[in-house]
């Protein structure tokens, strides 16, 4: 798995809905409703920290090798969505 | 002092002089208009509406006329101004008071910067709120006016407002709009209510409106406690049918129903994500109002 | 009082908010909701400790309209960041312009004030390259016909605006002040040259302090359309007030010595005069008689200052709605006529008049069943 490291967006306002998750990006305006999966993914990501794939994978209970193509989607749906960002 | 109290000729003068200020839940609205037809139908929806100091604040400064140009006199039209300004593309004359509702309407979506302001149709039992966001078409009006005859108190038919500290629900509880169809099912449905004679051929078809419940409006400015969203949704022939809609997907149909959530930013979002926490989230669907109005007095009672 | 004095007074004093009755605040709040300044009172109310003391639905207007300009602002700031982070990174930092720059910087205009769009100011060689470099990351123009193409690229000072699929925002990429072929044309060098750096994390520059200003003063003054002009007169009685204040007969004198750099000296003398005039803006006598040279002959100059007077007027809160119907309609003419040669000028209001798609947006209405 590589060492990609990946941060939480600052200032991004969450709310849990049952076992849901709505996600408010006051930057950028939008509002997003995050699937169990990506919700537990953000609850991994706290402010100002920045993890990389293979801490994330564990923290989401993920195997070294079924899980990376899984935590890969969602962490680019994430990234489109401008919730995280990569740090060098 | 009320409509009722005021007489028609202090209203008319009212109306076609520095206005009237009629109050409606939380807001004050100045109404200044020399159309007969205006006074009338205010007249007999408005009855038991407050009428504020004339010397007072006010929210909103509406006005209904004829444009100032030649065409009034072979084919004459209606503006609304809000603020001296005209918002909507003019209509014809005869529908004047529709277009006093859909400007009030306007004003409450467009004017309204301290709450948060959802395309929704809201009654209060017991309460609590229960609030009916829908897109035209859906049924919701209709719904609303026979909840409004059947145990239900009329919060509004359009615009519900959701305090952004509290997300408690209140509504201006003004005359409910009724579509072609509708307006028999509710004249069957509610023998007791009160309707304006329908308006042919506006953008809707015919339109007519329900004088609001008098305990509705006495009770204008009491808030509710979050406590249903239904989506309804009316299809010919369909079963009467309630089914629980998760959270999230709640929320997000919701807010696709407010007015200035994206402008409230982070507020709006903690407002609406309250009043979503704090209720209970269904998707309805109904042909018969007879049955909804059962299914909604079940869910009222917890059953 | 009438509303539109009611509002320059709130703006020149905020104190005298206290003295008006409910009667008084409905138009006032009508004039302002017009002008796009009611989260600016608020902000003035807050500070002159009067907020607590409003009556209840004011206070809720202006607290609800403060609120919604913060989180614009708050966007703004991010779209800032973004753009600075992104493809712009790789060419040397534009200038952030207006509410933009107002924000970055930190100026006592910015709170409350609803920012629209994002201004950046780019040399006129770059500025198709950022136009281009920027498309790569969901910016694209919104004029699509020849001669609207043409309008801005050859005579305008800015491209067609941007707007940003996913966010809906705007952005003007310009090249200078004012446009191409306006009469008495700023060297751009000049505001590129003076302009400052912005405190990190800022990578855009902003004007200098007598730029910034000369900058909303020709924003207003070489306007067409007067109707959100007090926002922008307001945006120049403040700056005036704060560079004054910070750093004295200094700022005056780079003011008055830049208007006349930049050939706008006469634009800059009508516009303190106005200012002055409707919101008390404290000038020192010194620039007011450096700039007199700049002034219109006396026949002019009493018609110019009559018709900036009454195009300020809100449709809401005047109370000579006829006057000021004329003045906006000299304003109109006046603001084509210094944008344009003659001939220009004639092509282009033909065009518009008669060979132009009509535009859907702007003047477009709705129609009001959409809110029954």
């Amino acid at each position: 798995m590589s060492r990609r490291r990946w941060q939480r967006t600052d200032g991004l306002q969450q709310r849990t809905l049952g076992q849901e998750c709505v996600v408010f990006h006051p930057g950028a305006g939008t509002t997003h409703l995050l699937t169990p999966a990506a919700a537990a993914l953000m609850d991994g990501l706290a402010e100002g920290v920045a993890m990389d794939e293979a801490a994330l994978a564990r923290h989401l209970g993920l195997s070294e090798e079924d899980g990376e193509a899984e935590l890969r989607r969602w962490l680019s749906s994430l990234q489109s969505a401008d919730l995280i960002q990569e740090r060098p | 002092m009320r409509i009722a109290d005021l007489g028609q000729t202090r209203l008319q003068c009212s109306l076609a002089g520095r206005g009237l200020y009629l109050r409606t839940g939380p807001f004050t609205s100045r109404i200044q208009s020399p159309i007969a037809s205006v006074a009338r139908s205010i007249e007999s929806l408005y009855r038991d509406f407050e009428v504020a100091d004339s010397q007072g604040f006010y929210d909103f400064h509406c006005e209904l006329r004829a444009p100032r140009s030649h065409r009034r006199f072979y084919r004459p039209q209606v503006l609304f101004l809000s603020d001296r300004r005209s918002v909507f593309k003019p209509l014809a004359y005869h529908q004047a008071y529709p277009m006093l509702e859909w400007g009030l309407n306007w004003c409450i979506a467009n004017q309204v910067p301290h709450r948060l302001v959802l395309h929704a149709a809201a009654l209060e039992r017991d309460g609590k709120a229960l609030i009916l966001p829908a897109p035209p078409g859906s049924g919701k009006s209709t719904l609303c006016a026979a909840l409004a005859h059947h145990g239900w108190r009329l919060l509004t038919d359009e615009s519900v407002l959701v305090d952004l500290a509290t997300s408690e629900v209140s509504g201006p509880a003004r005359p409910v709009s009724l579509k072609n169809d509708s307006i028999r099912v509710i004249r069957d449905a509610c023998p007791s209510a009160v309707l304006s004679t329908p308006i042919a051929d506006t953008l809707k078809g015919a339109v007519a409106h329900m004088r609001p419940p008098t305990d509705a409006v006495r009770r204008g400015h009491e808030t509710a406690r979050p406590g249903w969203i239904v989506f309804p949704r009316y299809q010919p022939g369909a079963p009467t049918r309630l089914k629980p809609r998760t959270a999230g997907s709640g929320f997000m149909q919701l807010i696709a129903n407010a007015f200035n959530y994206a402008a409230l930013g982070a507020r709006g979002f903690h407002s609406a994500g309250r009043l979503v926490e704090q209720s209970a989230c269904f998707d309805f669907s109904y042909s018969r109002l007879d049955e909804a109005i059962e299914q909604f007095d079940r869910l009222a009672d917890g059953r | 009082m009438d509303a539109d004095t009611a509002l320059h007074l709130a703006l020149a004093r905020p104190e005298s908010m206290a003295e008006r009755s409910a009667a008084e605040w409905a138009p006032l709040l009508a004039a302002a909701r017009e002008s796009a300044l009611l989260g600016t009172l608020w902000h003035l109310a807050d500070d002159a400790g009067l907020a607590e003391d409003l009556p209840e639905p004011v206070a809720s207007h202006l607290w609800g309209a403060a609120l919604i300009a913060e989180h614009r602002s708050q966007a703004l700031v991010w779209e800032l960041h973004r753009l600075a982070e992104g493809l712009l990174s790789r060419m040397s930092p534009g200038v952030a312009l207006k509410g933009a720059a107002y924000l970055a910087a930190g100026l006592p205009n910015a709170r409350g004030r609803l920012a629209n769009d994002i201004d950046l100011l780019f040399p006129r060689s770059e500025v198709e390259r950022a136009e281009k470099l920027l498309f790569f990351e969901g910016w694209s123009g919104t004029h699509h016909n020849v001669y609207d193409q043409r309008y801005y690229r050859e005579w305008m000072h800015e491209l067609p605006p941007l707007v940003h699929q996913h966010r809906g925002t705007t952005l003007d990429l310009h090249h200078n002040i004012l446009p191409e072929t306006f009469r008495g044309h700023p060297d751009p060098a000049r505001l590129r040259q003076q302009s400052q750096a912005l405190p990190e994390p800022f990578r855009f520059r902003v004007l200098c302090p007598a730029h910034l200003v000369l900058h909303a003063i020709v924003h207003l003054f070489s306007e067409t359309e007067w109707d959100r002009g007090l926002r922008d007169l307001y945006d120049i009685h403040v700056l005036l007030d704060h560079f004054g204040a910070r750093d004295g007969d200094a700022f005056w004198e780079h003011f008055v010595a830049e208007a006349e750099a930049l050939n706008i000296a006469w634009m800059a003398e009508r516009a303190l005069w106005t200012a002055n005039r409707l919101l008390l803006t404290e000038i020192p006598p010194e620039p007011v008689k450096r700039l007199a040279r700049a002034r219109a002959g006396i026949a002019l100059r009493g018609l110019g200052r009559w018709s900036f007077v009454h195009g300020l007027h809100t449709r809401a809160g005047s109370i000579t709605p006829r006057r000021d119907a004329v003045a906006r309609g000299m304003l109109f003419l006046r603001g084509h006529w210094l944008k344009m040669p003659a001939g220009l000028l004639a092509r282009h209001l033909f065009h518009k008049a008669f060979l132009a798609e009509k535009p859907e947006t702007a003047t477009a209405q709705p129609q009001p069943d959409q809110h029954g």
